[in-house]
C-alpha cells in the first residue's frame, strides 16, 4: 500500500481504530505514515477530551424560573391525601354495618349477604392500594436500593 | 432527592422522574448539557447574548417535547437534535427576514491564550470550517469537540452519512497539513 493511501484510509476512518490488516502492516513498516497518524489521532483525541469552551456559562436559573411556570408532567397527590384517604375507606367499612340500609339489606337477604359484600370491599381495598403502589414505585425502587446498601 | 444523589442518575432516569412530576430534577439536566448546547448556539449565531437566549429556549422547547422522548437515543443527542432544529429555523427565519446570505465567519475557538499546539489545531479547524458550506460547519464541532461518531451526527442533522464523513476528512486533511513539521509534531514526537 502505498503512503498517500494509507493516509487517506486513516483519515475516513471515524475513529483511530479499526484499521484493515493491510493497513496495519503498512504502519508497522512505515515510520513516517505511523508518526503521522500517531499526531493526527492524538490532536483529534486533544480536541475531543479538552473540555467544551465557555465555562462560565450557567442558564439553569433562567430555564428552571420558566419550567416552573410550565404545567407539572404529574401531579403528585400529597401523602396525608392517600393516608385520609384509606382511612375514610376503612372507616366506611366499619360504619355501614351499622347503617339503617346494611341492617334491611341483611333482614331480606340474611347472611348469604355477608360473602358479595366481603367481595366487593376487597377489591375496593385491593384498587386503592394497587394504585397507590403504582404511584410510589420510584419510592419502592430507592427503599430496596438502601436496602441492598 | 439529594444533590449528589441526582447527580448520579443517568440522563434517561432524570427524564423518567421529571415525567413523573420530580420537575426540579430537570436542573440536573441542565447543567450537564447547557455547555455543549451554548457551543452550538455560538456556532450559528456568533454571538453570547444570543448564544444564551438560544441555550435557554431549547431547554425550554426539550422540557415540553420530554413526554415524546423515547429512550431510543441517548438523551444528549436527543437534546442536540432539538438544538440543531431550533437553530436551523430561528437562522432561517432571521435572514428570511434580514434578507442576508453567506455570512462571514468568525471563529469562537479559544484561541491566543492556549498552549500554541492547540492553537494551530484550532486554526486548522476555523480554516476547515470556513471553506464549508454554512449549513455543514455544525458537523465540524460535533465530531472535533463534542467526540460524536458520523451515525450519530447523522441522527442529529439528517445529512447524510457520506456528505458528514467528507466534511470531516477535509478538515482532518487541513489538520493533517497544520501538524506537519509544525510544533505539533515536535511536541508529539517528545510525549
Amino acid at each position: 500500500m502505498r503512503c498517500d493511501k494509507a493516509m487517506r484510509r486513516i483519515m475516513e476512518r471515524g475513529d483511530g481504530t479499526g484499521y484493515s490488516l493491510s493497513l496495519r502492516l503498512h504502519l508497522r513498516r512505515c515510520a513516517r505514515c505511523r508518526a503521522e497518524a500517531d499526531a493526527l489521532n492524538a490532536a483529534i483525541e486533544e480536541l475531543t477530551r479538552a473540555p467544551l469552551p465557555f465555562p462560565g456559562i450557567d442558564v439553569s436559573d433562567a430555564v428552571m424560573a420558566e419550567v416552573e411556570r410550565l404545567e407539572s408532567y404529574r401531579r403528585d397527590v400529597p401523602m396525608y391525601n392517600w393516608v385520609g384517604g384509606g382511612f375514610a375507606i376503612l372507616v366506611g367499612i366499619v360504619l355501614v354495618s351499622f347503617s339503617d340500609s346494611f341492617a334491611w339489606l341483611r333482614g331480606s337477604f340474611g347472611r348469604n349477604f355477608e360473602m358479595p359484600l366481603s367481595i366487593v370491599l376487597g377489591i375496593v381495598i385491593t384498587l386503592y392500594a394497587s394504585a397507590f403502589i403504582a404511584t410510589h414505585l420510584d419510592m419502592a425502587e430507592s427503599w430496596m436500593a438502601k436496602r441492598r446498601g | 432527592m439529594s444533590g449528589n444523589e441526582a447527580e448520579a442518575l443517568t440522563d434517561e432516569r432524570i427524564v423518567v422522574l421529571v415525567l413523573r412530576g420530580e420537575t426540579a430534577l430537570f436542573r440536573v439536566l441542565v447543567k450537564r448539557h447547557q455547555r455543549r448546547i451554548f457551543f452550538t448556539g455560538m456556532r450559528f449565531f456568533r454571538n453570547e447574548d444570543d448564544a444564551r437566549d438560544f441555550t435557554q429556549e431549547v431547554f425550554v422547547k426539550a422540557y415540553t417535547a420530554l413526554g415524546g422522548f423515547r429512550g431510543e437515543s441517548r438523551f444528549g443527542s436527543w437534546l442536540l437534535r432539538i438544538a440543531f432544529n431550533h437553530a436551523v429555523s430561528v437562522k432561517k427565519s432571521t435572514r428570511e427576514a434580514a434578507g442576508l446570505e453567506g455570512e462571514h465567519v468568525e471563529s469562537f475557538y479559544p484561541g491566543p491564550e492556549v498552549m500554541s499546539v492547540r492553537a494551530e489545531i484550532l486554526a486548522a479547524l476555523d480554516r476547515a470550517v470556513a471553506a464549508l458550506p454554512e449549513k455543514y460547519r455544525i458537523c465540524i464541532d460535533f465530531f472535533f469537540f463534542m467526540g460524536l461518531p458520523y451515525d450519530e451526527i447523522h441522527e442529529i442533522t439528517g445529512f447524510p452519512v457520506n456528505t458528514i464523513k467528507s466534511h470531516v476528512f477535509r478538515a482532518k486533511q487541513l489538520l493533517r497539513d497544520a501538524l506537519r513539521g509544525s510544533a505539533a509534531e515536535e511536541y508529539h514526537e517528545m510525549r
